[in-house]
């Protein structure tokens, strides 16, 4: 099957299709706690990580709790 | 006790999480200070560098997450900051601040209004980072706020309480608690913050750049605790004139 292409903050992303939000953030190491995720502008809350599929040209904007004042 | 929303707090110094050289001595100074409540950022994820996991050993230590919007310019990047950071940290609470002017981070007094009464009615718990404006203060209560956080002096600045009349005026008329944030550069500020009614301070950069940051941090919950002791003892007040604390006998004179 062909992979579909996404944007991960700004950097363009291989991954194949059926792929979820959740599938994605444990490939990259990113699906602990103080994680926040949008796909094109709207956020993902984390209880439909596992089943929200992504989808081709989708814009995902990550972010992560740092320290702060 | 400190009340704020639906949590209760026995300690009145808030701390923030920045600029510390590293994890471990943020971790042993948040602990020294006692604090029940700290404040954290939100950013964008650098897909090239990881940034240090800090939110394991806070949340391990069972403290209280305020996750703030800093880096929002408008009231519109602000409510999409809050619900990212309620997503990140699983909590609805939120230290609203807009400071779109880099040199001074000024909070935008006109966005943080809307923001609040937008972020109220979607049931956050907002605490708003503010001038030391009275009548703000007043508004952002009206629209919903659990707390207001008038500022002493600009971010970082560390010089003080230099809006001591206007934070005198928002103690009075508050009926939600006042937070001094901003400003605080050292223990003895954080006194007078507390000798003046503020229900608490928020800390951050005097206790993450001191040369000890956990004896520093012991320094400010010593200060606060003395601080609110003498609130709550009631303050003598000033007068210009000598009043003589020693009886006027004239002992030294011929009778």
């Amino acid at each position: 099957m062909n992979e579909i292409t996404i944007t991960i903050n700004g950097q363009p992303h291989q991954v194949a299709p059926q792929t979820s939000v959740l599938d994605l953030l444990t490939t990259l190491g990113h699906a602990e706690q103080g994680m926040a995720l949008a796909i094109n502008q709207a956020i993902i809350s984390r209880s439909e990580w596992s089943e929200h599929l992504l989808q081709q040209d989708d814009d995902i904007s990550l972010f992560q709790a740092i320290a702060g004042g | 006790m400190l009340t704020i929303a639906d949590k209760t707090f026995s300690s009145r110094l808030f701390t923030g999480t920045g600029k510390f050289s590293d994890k471990q001595s943020m971790v042993d100074a948040l602990a020294a200070s006692g604090s029940q409540l700290v404040t954290m950022a939100l950013k964008r994820v650098d897909m090239k560098n990881r940034d240090d996991d800090i939110l394991a050993p806070l949340i391990a230590n069972g403290m209280n997450l305020l996750p703030n919007t800093s880096g929002a310019r408008t009231a519109k990047e602000a409510v999409f900051a809050a619900k990212l950071a309620r997503e990140a940290l699983q909590t609805n609470w939120v230290k609203l601040e807009i400071h779109p002017d880099p040199k001074y981070l000024l909070p935008d007094p006109i966005e943080t209004l809307k923001a609040a009464e937008a972020l109220a009615l979607e049931g956050f718990v907002v605490l708003p980072y503010v001038h030391a404006d009275p009548v703000l203060c007043k508004r952002l209560e009206e629209v919903g706020c659990a707390a207001v956080m008038p500022l002493g002096a600009p971010i970082g600045s560390n010089k003080g309480i230099r809006t001591q009349d206007f934070l005198e005026i928002i103690i009075e008329q508050a009926n939600v608690p006042v937070i001094v944030d901003a400003g605080i550069g050292s223990p003895s500020h954080a006194a007078l913050a507390m000798e003046l009614g503020a229900d608490a301070v928020l800390v951050n950069t005097a206790i993450a750049v001191a040369r000890n940051p956990v004896a520093m941090s012991r320094a400010f919950a010593l200060a606060v605790q003395s601080g609110r002791m003498a609130y709550e003892a009631g303050l003598a007040g000033q007068v210009q004139q000598a009043v003589a604390s020693s009886p006027l006998t004239a002992f030294l004179e011929e009778a």
